[in-house]
């Protein structure tokens, strides 16, 4: 009887050791990792102020003067991508041209990832929010999104900043103006940077 | 310290005289702390007071103390109290023990908290297996169902011999129901609806022998539950719902000395998170936090949206024991967990269907356990265990995974020796673990380079290029526990035991590896690879009252933990394309954590009974003498029973109130969180149920409204509180079946 109990208890320990064995044998390499690509985020933002005006519904563009933002939300030079030290100014003429805003969001290897955006435009919108109130109108040009709209001025000699927040996750069938002082208040952001303006009086503009 | 603890036990030892031979002292004692909520109550008015989600058991089915391990403190929650609770998570469970309350993300995750600590520091056991999760986020709760339970056992010392590594705030042990070997066919079903959240489920066991081979046995048992948007006293949060389905079997062979069995457990859920908690920046977080409630009320309804989270945990154990003829016991068991995680967050271009994170986990662990209980007195057990984990990025997520895949290998062997004399019981224990990980992971860093492929100056033209940079590596731990333990019988019914006990935890993986940006908490989280293993003393007293008109258990506490891992805020806004986050580092310092966990009933008259449940803890970091953050309030509970009598058909009937106050937590750094602490909020619950029998048939019904008067609150311990409240009045019933 006790032999048998000792025969029972040796093959418990076997099964046991047995398991241990199968699990020491398990390899301590871990899997090697998938590189993953974080499609969501932009790699670089580009803000294009394009002065002119419109022939019927075709837009006569003079001058473009673009702003680039990178991922860390420094700005940066947008031909050489030096790094500057504080945001560009950018000067916006009153007078009979307008400014259109187009804005380009390039991931990391350079691809326009617009569509990913204004394929879902039902949740998502550009605010701008100047720090001067009555300086500057805007109009939606897609949408409600705002990835194009145009600027127009209306008081000149000014030097102020323009908040601009692209918000996901808005009800848009709520009209919500462009300058919404309440914009993070709805949804949540995508992306934010601020701008710095100056309005001038009409220059001479040429016209061909 | 020394001296407090001694003054502490002195105490004790004048509160069991004064209390046995007068105890309307106590009875005056307890109705002074009753005056407290009241008070507060009255300030009510001014200060916008809470409540919570919290419903009461039956008081006596709370056992204190016991057979899990006689000189630790444990209370063990079965049939009522369960009963009175299905349908809950396991954090929701536990929230009548006093020591034990909850980390919510929201309404549907919860996270158990044992005298503070949580998480990686608490160990859970799904019937004996070390439950493996991705328990290292606070918005991971527990992937287990309670339903699979007979009896739930919290254990509040450092239980680091017995468990192993992370036991170092506590164990919940769920147990299964034994086994009907010889038994007919017996089994319940039973359903749980609730009126906030339109919450409806079910749930069943099925158990038998077999009469003609009363050596084979089985049960089965499954519960699934859905609900909508829960509401708070106002308005409703919008992607609240849940779903669940849970199943567990065993089957056992039962011969002479031997018992072989095979346990499986699926657990599955699928739950929303609050969509208002999704923001961009910490201009946005600073907004809704103003704002106090969310910006766009929301409306009931059961849809499940992005964010949200999947999960599925799989445990399958076989055991084997023997028993000998000396009365000791062999036990060998093999256990393999898989738990799968995916969480969904709101991406564009129609991502929002791929999982942001999608982790699988697997893992096999045994134990060998020898335990023998001599006549003489004398009891020694003995065992070794050890596991493999293989943790796994699923790839295609389209995002850097946030912890890396890995392996880890632990391996432990421990002995305890007890020695049970008339007047007092000494217990010693030790263990030896040695873990073992090998981490790899990859992420990518963007650099400037030149046209010859050099980086340059941030602040020189070049091409902004991507590259991948692969980290990890292998980490060893080792570790010595100990513990010792005595247990004093000081009269008849009274007892006061002391405890102290060793626990330690590696770093997990997300402490040493986060880098960047935490959407979920919008902040910016470095991790540190050089972080070495947490060490916890837990040194805890106990008095208790086991039985008579008042009844007792008053636990006293002191832990130290050195190299306690947590994230220190930097003080720094990191900017990045979304806007500014605050930047947080992992650090370790030394904590110290004190408390005091009491429960006290009273029977005033034979139907009429009072309870007193309080739990105090104080919390500091003595390297820096700073407070430290997400430490549960004071928290005082009342509780008034009424029994009715007991009949022949209809019987354990009862109905209670129950007033729960939490207060402040004013042991806060200011500017150590996003905001201050919430005010004290109180809260009346009130519950009743009865049993009916009908020859061999027992209908059980509990009828239950949390938060009676539906407070509008916010609670520390949530970490959605900035965005929103807690949940409002609450209706639920609950009906069971057995037969």
């Amino acid at each position: 009887m006790k032999k048998r109990t000792s025969k029972r208890i040796l093959s418990a320990l076997t099964a046991f050791i047995l398991l241990s064995a199968l699990m020491t044998s398990c390899s301590k390499d871990p899997v090697a990792p998938n590189e993953e690509h974080n499609h969501d985020d932009p790699a670089k933002v580009a803000l294009l102020f394009i002065k002119g005006h419109y022939h019927g519904t075709q837009l006569h563009a003079h001058d473009t003067a673009t702003v680039a933002v990178r991922m860390d939300g420094r700005f940066i030079d947008p031909e050489t991508n030096a790094l500057l030290d504080k945001a560009p100014v950018v000067t916006l003429e009153q007078g009979s041209d307008i400014y259109q805003l187009q804005i380009k969001f390039y991931a990391a290897d350079g691809d326009l990832l617009n569509g990913e955006f204004l394929q879902e435009a039902a949740i998502h919108q550009f605010f701008f929010l100047p720090s001067v109130t009555g300086v500057l109108n805007y109009v939606y040009k897609d949408d409600r999104v705002g990835f194009t709209g145009d600027f127009s001025v209306l008081q000149t000699g000014k030097e102020l900043s323009l908040t601009a927040s692209l918000r996901h996750g808005i009800n848009k069938t709520v009209q919500r103006e462009w300058n919404d002082v309440k914009y993070n208040t709805y949804g949540s952001e995508d992306f934010k940077t601020v701008l710095q303006l100056k309005t001038v009086a009409a220059g001479a503009h040429d016209h061909e | 310290m020394f001296f407090a603890t001694m003054m502490h036990l002195y105490i004790f030892a004048t509160m069991v005289h004064i209390f046995d031979r007068y105890p309307s002292c106590l009875i005056g004692l307890l109705l002074a702390g009753l005056l407290v909520p009241l008070k507060v109550a009255a300030q009510k008015e001014w200060v916008p007071s809470a409540s919570s989600v919290l419903d009461t058991v039956l008081l006596k089915e709370i056992r204190i103390s016991g057979r899990k391990d006689p000189r630790v403190p444990v209370n063990v929650l079965s049939g009522n109290a369960l009963s009175s609770r299905s349908g809950q998570s396991l954090a929701q469970v536990l929230q009548d023990v006093p020591g034990v309350s909850m980390i919510q993300t929201g309404t549907t995750i919860t996270k158990p908290v044992i005298n503070g600590l949580h998480g990686n520091r608490i160990l859970i056991l799904n019937n004996g297996v070390k439950q493996e999760g991705q328990q290292w986020g606070a918005e991971h709760a527990p992937e287990i169902d309670p339903a699979i339970a007979g009896t739930i056992s919290v254990i509040k010392g450092a239980a680091g011999v017995r468990y192993g590594a992370e036991a170092l705030g506590g164990v919940i042990v769920l147990d299964v129901p034994p086994l009907p070997f010889g038994k007919p066919v017996s089994g319940e079903a039973g359903t749980v609806l609730a009126a906030n959240g339109g919450s409806f489920g079910g749930g069943f066991t099925l158990r038998s022998g077999w009469t003609s081979h009363p050596e084979w046995a089985w049960r089965i048992q499954g519960s699934g539950k859905k609900n909508g948007n829960f509401k708070t006293a106002d308005y409703f949060l919008n992607n609240t719902g849940v779903r669940e389905l849970n199943f567990s079997g065993e089957a056992g062979f039962r011969k002479g000395r031997w018992l072989i069995t095979a346990y499986g457990s699926y657990f599955s859920t699928e739950l929303g998170i609050f969509s208002g908690a999704h923001i961009g920046d910490t201009a946005d977080l600073k907004a809704r936090i103003q704002h106090e409630v969310p910006f766009e009320k929301g409306n009931f309804s059961y849809d499940i949206d992005a964010p949200r989270q999947q999960v599925v945990h799989r445990l399958y154990k076989t055991t084997v024991q023997y028993q000998f003829n000396d009365s000791s016991r062999l036990e060998l068991w093999y256990a393999y967990q898989e738990d799968r995680r995916q969480e969904f967050d709101l991406r564009r271009a129609g991502r929002s269907a791929i999982p942001s994170l999608n982790l699988l986990l697997q893992t096999r662990s045994a134990a060998l356990h020898w335990e023998q209980k001599r006549h003489s007195g004398w009891q020694t057990a003995a065992g070794a265990t050890a596991s493999y984990k293989a943790n796994h990025n699923q790839p295609g997520t389209g995002v850097v995974p946030l912890i890396p895949n890995y392996k880890y290998m632990e391996a432990g062997v421990y002995g305890i020796q007890r020695m049970i004399r008339r007047g007092y019981e000494l217990e010693a224990g030790l263990r030896y673990d040695h873990h073992y990980l090998n981490a790899l992971g990859t992420r990518p860093f963007y650099r400037y380079v030149n046209d010859a492929g050099a980086t340059v100056p941030v602040n020189e033209a070049g091409s902004y290029v991507k590259e991948v940079y692969y980290y990890g590596g292998e980490r060893y731990f080792n570790n010595v526990s100990g513990m010792l333990g005595l247990r004093w019988k000081l009269k008849a019914a009274w007892n006061l035991s002391t405890h102290i006990g060793m626990a330690w935890r590696p770093p997990q993986v997300s402490e040493l590896y986060s880098y960047g940006l935490h959407h979920g908490a919008a902040s910016i989280e470095y991790g540190d690879s050089t972080l070495k293993g947490e060490q916890g003393y837990k040194w805890i007293t106990t008095l208790q009252k086991q039985y008579g008109r008042l009844q007792l258990d008053a636990s006293l506490y002191t832990q130290y933990i050195g190299g306690y891992i947590f994230l220190q805020p930097q003080r720094v806004y990191e900017q990045t394309i979304r806007g500014a986050f605050p930047v947080f580092r992992y650090q370790q310092t030394d904590a110290l954590l004190s408390g005091l966990d009491l429960t006290a009933r009273y029977r005033l008259w034979p139907a009429l009974a009072y309870e007193l449940r309080a739990a105090f803890i104080r919390a500091r970091d003595i390297q820096q003498q700073r407070y430290l953050p997400l430490i549960p309030a004071d928290r005082i509970s009342h509780v008034l029973q009424y029994r009715f009598k007991e009949g022949q058909r209809i019987n354990t009937s009862y109905i209670q109130l129950v007033s729960t106050f939490t207060a402040r937590q004013r042991r806060y750094d200011p500017g150590s969180d996003f905001a201050d602490p919430p005010p004290a909020y109180h809260l009346l619950h009130l519950e009743a149920g009865t049993r009916i029998y009908c020859k061999h048939h027992t209908l059980r019904l509990f009828a239950t409204v949390s938060n009676l008067l539906n407070t509008s609150y916010k609670d520390y311990l949530d970490r959605f509180r900035y965005f929103s409240h807690g949940v409002g009045r609450n209706l639920q019933l609950r009906i069971s079946y057995q037969f």
